[in-house]
């Protein structure tokens, strides 16, 4: 029977971090994971510990905002949107830290999180074309001239305003 | 980091990772990523949305790479589809179509939406045909909550009977016509909050808009068609759910004739549980008179308050309100 109002997890380079459980119940994964008793110990996480602590803050920030919700402080408002903003501003210009909490967020099941991240990742994709995308991300264009000529032909109108 | 930087993240993330992504780019933008490279090639076909919306007239080799794409969503993935829009001006003969919409039904599709012109005006030969058939799965879908039909072409009507099992919202406007098929697609649709149904033939009257078959109908909006002579006939007894359940009634076009009016004065006074009628007049109508006319109608519910609107673009069916459908009288 689990009796603490802490979960204690462990990231993949062994830092824990002990936080509320009803931080983190907005994790579906880790939700299971207490509903099911299994949160007693620490809970191993392959989330290296830069990732997880910002997971944590984000967590904690989005807890703070909802618990508040129905409270009307401006200024306490006007802090979590400075947060907020500085949270996507900081995960757009990082893509490390971007496409780790992306991982993390799909991996601990933190809808929320998901997808804001996935909503950064497409503001940076949109109104790029094909080449200014693949320099921004470093994708390789594996396709032979041949190749690439045939998909253009499959999906012409969808290269066309 | 040097190395780091030059290393390709977002292509390592798994396939519903990447199509959250692409879900928050407009629907072309995500096929596009298909040009990337070999890993970006199907991605976007798993995505929950398909929306093939291409206004323009499209060249041949544009429509046969769209003709492409459609099928290759419609068979790469086997998932569930949300929701399937196809909104495109053709310049072919469309036997796709039954096959495209059948697909996305037999994913379970629960949005669908067909709004296909024809780039030539409808021939005589073209009305005799006989018409497209669509589907018979479409009547049937549990799945199916929200249908979408804007058509310049003729539609087979379905076989008496058929139903739709779920569909909540229904949004029909079809040229033209065939005088069954509005009838049909009405006769049975017990889940029905808001719809709109178009019948561009005489003889057609408001009765057979058959309420009654819509138990929890919530909202509807009737649009006026000028080119013919709209004919009011009273129901013998006001359907329940005009009664009691209807919300919100809009009526577009309004004109003005004695039996527009009346259509008008009857729905004030049965719709008791109304909250707003909605009137946008036609540009000839004569505004001022009408609105006075209008405003010292008696009206069934306390709560009701009736609006005006000068004139709204002729091809907007649905109206302001999302969760109105226009109903298109025939008259």
């Amino acid at each position: 029977m689990a009796t603490t109002s802490t979960v204690k997890l462990r990231s993949g380079d062994n830092e824990v971090f002990e936080v509320e459980k009803q931080v983190m119940i907005q994790s579906g994964t880790i939700r299971n994971m207490i509903e099911d008793d299994a949160a007693d110990g620490e809970i191993p996480l392959q989330i290296s510990s830069r990732n997880l602590a910002k997971v944590v803050e984000w967590c904690k920030c989005m807890q703070h905002r909802d618990r508040n919700n129905n409270n009307d402080n401006k200024e306490e408002e006007e802090e979590e949107e400075e947060w907020e903003k500085k949270f996507d501003e900081e995960v757009s210009e990082d893509k490390d830290l971007h496409f780790g909490l992306l991982l993390a967020a799909n991996y601990l099941e933190i809808p929320a999180l998901l997808h804001r991240l996935c909503q950064l990742a497409a503001d940076i994709v949109k109104g790029k074309t094909p080449e200014e995308i693949r320099r921004t991300f470093n994708i390789k264009k594996d396709f032979t001239p041949e190749e690439e000529e045939a998909v253009m032909d499959e999906h012409g109108w969808a290269f066309h305003d | 980091a040097g190395n780091q930087d030059k290393e390709d993240r977002i292509s390592s993330l798994p396939d519903g990772i990447l199509c959250n992504i692409l879900s928050f780019l407009p629907f072309k933008y995500a096929v596009a990523t298909c040009i990337l490279s070999s890993r970006w090639k199907c991605v976007w076909t798993s995505l929950p949305n398909l929306c093939f919306d291409q206004a323009r007239i499209m060249t041949d080799d544009s429509w046969n790479s769209f003709e492409k794409s459609v099928n290759m969503a419609l068979l790469l993935s086997d998932s569930a589809i949300n929701r399937f829009s196809l909104s495109s001006i053709t310049r072919y003969n469309l036997s796709q179509l039954k096959f495209w919409v059948s697909s996305a039904i037999s994913r379970n599709v629960r949005e669908l939406e067909l709004k296909i012109y024809n780039d030539c005006r409808p021939k005589l030969d073209n009305l005799n045909f006989g018409g497209i058939e669509l589907p018979e799965s479409i009547y049937t879908s549990k799945t199916l909550e929200n249908l979408k039909l804007d058509l310049r072409f003729f539609i087979k009507a379905p076989p008496p009977g058929i139903c739709f099992p779920s569909v909540k919202i229904l949004d029909v406007l079809i040229y033209p016509t065939n005088k069954n098929l509005s009838e049909r697609l009405f006769c049975n649709c017990p889940m029905l909050s808001s719809t709109a149904v178009e019948v561009a033939k005489s003889g057609w009257q408001f009765r057979h808009f058959n309420l009654t078959t819509m138990p929890k109908l919530e909202a509807f909006v009737l649009r006026m068609v000028k080119f013919f002579n709209f004919k009011w006939i009273e129901p013998h007894c006001a359907p329940q759910c005009l009664l009691i359940r209807v919300k919100k009634i809009e009526i577009l076009s309004f004109g003005g004739q004695k039996d527009e009016m009346e259509l008008v004065k009857y729905l004030l006074k049965n719709g008791e549980g109304l909250n707003r009628m909605m009137i946008v007049f036609t540009n000839s109508a004569p505004k001022k008179k009408l609105r006075q006319e209008l405003l010292r109608l008696e009206r069934g519910s306390t709560n009701c308050e009736v609006q005006f609107l000068l004139s709204l673009r002729f091809s907007t069916l649905r109206s302001f309100s999302g969760n109105f459908i226009s109903l298109e009288v025939d008259f």
